[in-house]
Parts: structure tokens; C-alpha cells; sequence
């Protein structure tokens, strides 16, 4: 598990996708772009992200990237592209 | 005497030196072997002439090629440059050849990606997101920390070090989104 994130990035694990629609397996359920706050870096400034670590969070859908580690995905999306703590 | 002032540091460079130069009577040889990525492509050697806290005076340096042409503005005269002392000044080279990492860089070495049944060594892929540290330098990271950094951010050093050719792999700190301390 990683618990430490760096500069201004954060860590999201992904919620999991749709993978049925209407009683149809779908074949390849896009990524979603919402999930837990995991880690969030030491740069980061806006005080409401500084204390939002176990939240949920939604984020811009085309930010970050994906990173495995000990068989868990993180999403790694930078600061800004945050877009909502719901 | 000059004096280095706004976070430069003043180094002495031979351009003609853009294949090798001789320190303390070892002949160091740069950038070889380029592969298709242009991640080898030469650093370039240069002595300290007016440091600071990280570089003293007479340390031989590996710096980004980019400050060094005739016209650069970073010229002073003759072989005299003054070059900003940021992240493009890799390491400063021991006089036993190694390296140590300054202004936020790190060395570390590739991890290999993992398989489930043994694989033949050149099938072997390492990951382009993740780096082994093994000179932490001015940083908080501490060898044997495991970063992940963004996509194909480390950045492959070759020098000839005499006759031997070393490797080097260097991320920058402002690369890395997240690390598992050691």
C-alpha cells in the first residue's frame, strides 16, 4: 500500500466501474473518474484537500495516470484536477 | 575574482571537450552510445570556479548540455559560464569516479517488472514509473526508497570513466508523486 504521496500530487483509488447496464454485461467498463482519496502530497495548498484523506473526490476525467502497486491501482492526479469533494 | 551572485554557480568549461575530458590524469568520456531515445545524450563536464553550499570550488560537475554554446547567455568570457545552480546540474563527480547527486536529484536504479515464471534477461522489462534510490543526494529520500515518478522520467547518464563505462540512472524530485519509505 502506499501511504505517502509527494509535491503537489494526490493518490485516488478508483471506484469501480459499471460493469452491467439494463441486465447486459458491458465488455469494457470505462475508468472511472471519482474514487478515495489515498495519499495526498506535502505541496499541496488548498486547505480543504490538506484534511480530505479518506474522502471521496471526483476528478478531471483526461488528469493522471495509473500506477500498481501491490496489486492495487492508483489513479495519480495532480492537485488542481480535484474538481469536487462530494 | 568573480563572484557568483542570484543562485548561479560559475564553472569552468572546455566546449571542445564535448567527447571527454581528463581529471587528475583519468580520461572521462561522455555520451558514446546514444540509443533512440536520446536519453544518453551528453551531459557535459565542468569545474566549479565559484560555488556555494553544494558545489565547491574545484568540484568536476555533470550539467545538462544546454548552457554550453558561444553565444550563450550564460557566457561570461573565455571558458568562463555562469550557470543557474538548479536541477540542471546533475552530479558532482568524486574523484573516484562516482557520483553524488546535487539540487534535487537523485540516482537510482530501474525495477524490473515482475513475473510470475522465470524470463530469459532479454525479456526482461522494468517499469518507466518507478525507480529504486540509491543516492538520495540533498533530498528527503533515502536509499533503498522505492518513488514512483511521472511516466519515463528518469533519465539515463553514461560517462567513461577511464576505460570503464558507467550508468547511471537520475530522477528529478519534482518528478516524484509518491514513494514506500524504506
Amino acid at each position: 500500500m502506499i501511504e505517502e504521496a509527494v509535491n503537489k500530487w494526490v493518490l485516488v483509488i478508483r471506484d469501480d466501474p459499471e460493469t452491467e447496464s439494463g441486465g447486459l454485461l458491458l465488455p469494457d467498463p470505462e475508468k472511472t473518474h471519482s474514487g478515495t482519496i489515498q495519499a495526498i502530497g506535502d505541496l499541496v495548498t488548498s486547505e480543504g484537500l490538506k484534511a480530505a484523506k479518506g474522502r471521496k473526490c471526483l476528478f478531471h476525467p483526461t488528469g493522471g495516470w495509473d500506477i500498481t502497486y501491490d496489486g492495487v491501482t492508483y489513479a495519480v492526479v495532480r492537485d488542481e484536477e480535484i474538481i469536487a469533494l462530494p | 575574482m568573480m563572484l557568483s551572485v542570484n543562485d548561479r554557480v560559475i564553472v569552468r568549461v572546455d566546449l571542445a571537450q564535448k567527447d571527454g575530458i581528463v581529471i587528475g590524469g583519468i580520461k572521462v568520456l561522455l555520451g558514446q552510445k546514444y540509443q533512440t531515445n536520446f536519453r544518453e545524450k551528453s551531459p557535459v563536464v565542468a569545474e566549479v570556479a565559484e560555488g556555494n553550499e553544494q558545489l565547491r570550488k574545484g568540484d568536476f560537475i555533470l550539467c545538462h548540455h544546454n548552457h554550453f554554446y558561444g553565444t550563450s547567455p550564460y557566457h561570461l568570457f573565455g571558458e568562463l559560464y555562469s550557470i543557474p545552480a538548479n536541477h540542471t546540474i546533475f552530479a558532482v563527480l568524486s574523484p573516484s569516479g562516482e557520483l553524488r547527486p546535487v539540487y534535487g536529484n537523485l540516482l537510482a536504479c530501474r525495477v524490473e517488472i515482475e513475473t510470475s515464471f522465470p524470463v530469459p534477461a532479454e525479456y526482461r522489462e522494468c517499469h518507466h514509473d518507478r525507480g529504486l534510490i540509491l543516492d538520495g543526494g540533498w533530498t528527503s529520500f533515502r536509499q533503498g526508497d522505492l518513488v514512483f515518478t511521472r511516466p519515463y522520467s528518469l533519465y539515463e547518464i553514461v560517462y567513461i570513466w577511464g576505460d570503464e563505462e558507467r550508468r547511471s540512472w537520475k530522477i528529478n524530485s519534482e518528478m516524484i508523486c509518491a514513494v514506500v519509505r524504506k
